[in-house]
């Protein structure tokens, strides 16, 4: 793989786990008490983000719980960027009001997903009829109410759009991510069938794109991952390191190339880990991600790539 | 009984609405007709609590709304594009204000299916938004509202992006079932038929001020609200075509 990173498709971006909600199906621990970083990093991370990208999305926590940090994070997006990037904003919609949407718009965010329409969220979607009025007040878009996920419509050609979802009810029935309160909560996918890593948000496509999916990574706080979910172990650290050159670095790695083709029970074949024992495992632990987990966990023992990683806890 | 007492909203001095006042009692529906721009869209919003008047009240069974958030008013705007859940099929829409106050599964299953019955939706059922007609999404709009049964129910303009086939359809379904449920509405049309086929109860509005009929046959008799015109305009077409041999 000779290909150059100083481009990426899509960048999703955890800037804060603060959240005035705390839902079971959470993935990430967000809530009143979650994690946070600091302005400083959060500036260095921008500074370490590819030259150039299609859209980022900046999502948490709540965005807007966080909006002192939101609002420095945009004014430094837009020095950097010019508004050659979509700005997009993952919210659950409780905090945003004329102000702040005015705000927002301003600031250059181009499109606002109010992901928050379902059981687990505090408001349960019973604040959609206030923001539809609030949003059509200021011109912004409701056309397109879907997600952007699939690739030929993951720009929103609007000047300003919104969109709303939330958790559908398969995911109810238990197809969350055996993951943070999800996980805890015994509210995750127990199913070693599904492939999570091949499908939007998975690590299918992170360093080439595949047909239908954006070329897409996550940024979780300040670990570089290759799917939303996140490795183990995270290809880097995007406070100090350029998110290109960790790109460049793990392309390198066959273990890291087996996640970005989808194909996470063969991950460990380069290093002697088979595919017979990666699926015994997951039939076990019932969840790809699972397995995802136990293979950096158990069998990863870094790369003959040296890594330059100096802020990496692990 | 909703009672609204001397609703005041301007924009840029000019009066949207001017003194409105209306009772409507449980169970009854009004029509209210009125042209664009006549401040129909601004009544039903403020009593939706989606804009705030300058002056005046709001009240339910006596309690004031003013200071309810929309979220608990239980008073529903249904848009003209119905705000369905794009990743939910026609049968979660529906279920969906039954699922978040936690109504037992073999209820929602029972109530939900005997409305798509109702609504002529049954087929549908597993379809998502975007496969539907548009006379299809106000139907699963109208369903999700109902199924609840709020308060009231705000109507505005409803079947105007509908083609005259499926928008008579329409309003004679929402005539069954608003019987059927005992809807309280707020039914506001620039069409007069519409308007006399929807309502038990009957208004006109022009230019911020609202004028209540105290029968259907004030509200057809009064010239301002064009209705005598209208009917005369079809019984003119009528008496043209009965001649023909």
């Amino acid at each position: 793989m000779t290909q150059e990173f100083n481009h990426i498709e899509s960048v999703y971006w955890v800037f804060t786990q603060l959240c005035n909600d705390e839902c079971d199906h959470c993935y990430n621990n967000s809530g009143p008490r979650g994690e946070r970083i600091s302005e400083e990093e959060c500036m260095a991370i921008i500074g370490n983000l590819p030259e150039s990208m299609d859209r980022l999305i900046l999502s948490g926590g709540e965005p807007l719980a966080d909006k002192k940090l939101l609002y420095k994070i945009l004014d430094r997006l837009q020095g950097r960027y010019q508004g050659r990037v979509q700005l997009m904003l993952q919210t659950n919609g409780d905090l945003l009001n004329g102000q702040i949407l005015d705000t927002l718009l301003e600031k250059g965010i181009t499109r606002f997903d109010i992901a928050s329409i379902d059981r687990y969220h505090k408001h349960a979607g019973a604040r959609l009829m206030e923001l539809a009025e609030l949003f059509a007040s200021r011109g912004v878009n409701g056309d397109d109410k879907d997600p952007l996920v699939e690739k030929s419509t993951y720009l929103t050609k609007h000047k300003a759009s919104w969109g709303y979802w939330g958790a559908t009810i398969d995911m109810w029935l238990g197809g969350n991510w055996a993951r943070g309160r999800a996980y805890e909560k015994g509210l995750w996918k127990e199913d070693p069938e599904h492939n999570f890593c091949a499908i939007l948000s998975g690590g299918k496509g992170f360093l080439t794109g595949a047909e239908d999916i954006p070329q897409e990574i996550s940024i979780q706080l300040w670990k570089i991952n290759p799917c939303c979910p996140g490795t183990k172990v995270p290809l880097g650290d995007a406070r100090t390191e350029k998110v290109a050159d960790v790109l460049q670095r793990v392309s390198k790695s066959e273990i890291w190339q087996k996640i970005n083709e989808g194909k996470p029970l063969e991950m460990g074949e380069s290093i002697g880990v088979t595919a017979e024992l990666a699926k015994e495992r997951t039939a076990q632990l019932k969840n790809i991600c699972l397995w995802c987990d136990e293979f950096f966990e158990k069998h990863y023992q870094g790369e003959a790539v040296e890594r330059s990683c100096g802020g990496c806890r692990r | 009984m909703l009672t609204i007492q001397n609703l005041h909203k301007a924009y840029h001095s000019q009066n949207v609405l001017d003194q409105v006042s209306l009772e409507l009692p449980q169970g009854q529906v009004l029509a209210v007709l009125g042209r664009s721009g006549c401040g129909k869209t601004t009544l039903l919003k403020t009593a939706a609590g989606l804009l705030q008047p300058d002056a005046g009240s709001i009240k339910w069974a006596g309690e004031s709304m003013d200071l309810v958030p929309p979220r608990e008013r239980e008073m529903v705007y249904l848009f003209q594009e119905p705000l369905l859940f794009p990743h939910l099929s026609v049968f979660e829409n529906i279920a969906y204000g039954l699922r978040v106050r936690k109504v037992k599964e073999a209820e929602v299953q029972q109530k939900v299916e005997h409305l798509l019955q109702e609504l002529e939706l049954q087929e549908h059922a597993q379809k998502k938004p975007s496969q539907l007609s548009g006379g299809q999404r106000q139907r699963v709009a109208f369903g999700r509202a109902i199924i609840f049964l709020p308060r009231v129910l705000l109507l505005d303009e409803p079947f105007a992006s509908l083609d005259a086939q499926t928008r008579a359809t329409m309003q004679k379904l929402f005539l069954r079932l608003a019987r059927k449920y005992n809807i309280t509405a707020l039914f506001v049309t620039h069409d007069v038929k519409e308007a006399l086929l929807t309502g038990d109860r009957f208004a006109y509005m022009a230019a911020g001020k609202i004028k209540i009929y105290t029968s259907r046959e004030a509200f057809i008799e009064d010239p301002a609200t064009g209705v005598r015109d209208e009917l005369a305009f079809w019984n003119s077409i009528d008496q043209k075509i009965t001649p023909l041999p």
